[in-house]
């Protein structure tokens, strides 16, 4: 019997355009957590990664025929959540909403700066939240989803060089922001300081 | 090369995609500074912990959540808010003879089941969906938790009307195979969203019964092929 599983995307998109929904799951399957999370870094909200993932494969299906097989199945899926997401971000700028969780958010990344024990991770992701879009975009393609940088420069319609200049510019910003929170470790791997509960 | 430089270069070197020449230079650089060496540190800790960053997973209910809204696009398409490729069938004139196509099967359609009777559509009084539906014995869960004395017939008839008329391939032609497909994941996505309204846990029994139902009436079946491979597929897009 025939294993979708291993079938690559191009082989399952010729299926799904003769409508096989079976591939069409595969795909689904294949594709949907690694989207879930970009989206999801992106908006800072489950709800609504989940309102543009459904989204993103909604038009999937309805624009399968017009998939162009020239270009690689993941650099269009990419291409159709990101442009999602984007008008999302854009949408929120026009109607500004005073979101209680995203303020508690805020609250407790200042709290967390003070704090320079705080759990890098947490520290990590307030910031993330905190990079224009642009960086962020590309940071999360290329450092939490593992995207080529060519394929990052598809997805985005940008050139090359300025895929790598964001990504660069957004690792410079994440590097200065947590600085203090990582030169302790870094003192602490060298030796020079001694942590608190052994003295 | 200064430090200014180097740091400008760290996130390409902590990639490994320089070249020789150039890499060597920042090694040495790095070896014998230690505001670079530091600054070389704080961002590979950074990217180890973006990498190791706990990662989030859809609801289990996605894909049933997105099939229903395919399965509603598709059957209310003057619904639909998004363009689609196909709605330019109005400029075809091969458009408007299957949309009168569709009308006509849909007529037939309804008249078949109009004369059918109340809460059995389309089902053989001796199927063992039947006599899922008209039991009145207390229904249990497969964790043994009792759910009720009787889930309402109506849930049923909705599911087993779904079946029933995908049935009518028989009526139709090959161009309908795709019809069937979606037809196939709807009968027990739209049975799993039943029960979960219904507040009951997808009963097994009944599910088999269905599928049972199915493959009676697959065409599939019907020839002598290995049972009903769509149905097989379709099964396996629902997570429980």
């Amino acid at each position: 019997m025939l294993n979708r599983d291993t079938l690559p995307d191009l082989d399952l998109m010729r299926r799904v355009q003769e409508g096989e929904m079976v591939s069409y799951n595969t795909l689904v399957n294949r594709y949907k957590d690694r989207l879930f999370n970009v989206l999801y870094r992106m908006l800072s909200s489950e709800d609504e990664a989940n309102d543009l993932l459904q989204e993103t494969f909604l038009r999937v299906w309805q624009h399968k025929m017009s998939y162009d097989f020239r270009f690689a199945f993941s650099t269009w899926i990419y291409t159709i959540a990101l442009n999602l997401a984007r008008n999302e971000l854009r949408r929120r700028k026009k109607i500004k909403f005073l979101d209680i969780f995203d303020f508690a958010d805020k609250l407790a990344a200042k709290e967390e700066k003070k704090d320079t024990s705080a759990n890098l991770k947490t520290l990590l992701e307030a910031e993330m939240k905190r990079l224009p879009e642009k960086y962020k975009t590309a940071f999360l393609l290329r450092d939490v989803d593992n995207l080529s940088y060519e394929e990052i420069a598809q997805v985005l319609g940008v050139p090359l060089g300025t895929v790598k200049s964001r990504v660069n510019r957004a690792r410079a910003i994440l590097r200065t922001r947590l600085k203090p929170r990582l030169e302790e470790s870094y003192e602490l791997s060298k030796g020079t300081i001694l942590p608190i509960n052994i003295l | 090369m200064n430090c200014r430089k180097v740091q400008y270069y760290l996130s390409t070197f902590s990639e490994g995609s320089f070249s020789s020449d150039k890499l060597s230079e920042v090694e040495v650089h790095i070896r014998n500074c230690k505001s670079c060496e530091r600054e070389k540190f704080i961002l590979e800790e950074i990217l180890v912990a973006v990498r190791s960053l706990p990662t989030k997973t859809t609801p289990d209910d996605f894909n049933l959540k997105l099939f229903n809204r395919i399965y509603a696009e598709q059957n209310n398409p003057s619904e639909s808010y998004l363009p689609t490729p196909e709605s330019s069938w109005i400029r075809r004139p091969i458009g408007w003879v299957s949309a009168l196509a569709t009308v006509a099967v849909a007529a037939l359609i309804t008249m078949v089941f109009l004369q059918r009777p109340v809460g059995s559509p389309d089902l053989p009084l001796n199927s063992p969906a039947y006599s899922q539906v008209e039991s009145t014995s207390p229904v249990s869960t497969p964790s043994g938790k009792h759910v009720g004395n009787r889930i309402p017939v109506s849930a049923y008839e909705n599911i087993i009307g779904v079946s029933g008329s995908a049935s009518n391939y028989r009526a139709t032609n090959v161009s309908q195979v795709r019809t069937l497909r979606l037809a196939d994941a709807r009968v027990e996505s739209l049975y799993v969203e039943m029960m979960r309204r219904l507040g009951a846990e997808p009963y097994p029994n009944m599910l088999r019964a269905d599928t049972r139902y199915y493959e009676m009436r697959s065409p599939f079946a019907r020839t002598g092929s290995n049972g009903s491979p769509l149905l097989r597929n379709a099964a396996s897009t629902i997570s429980y």
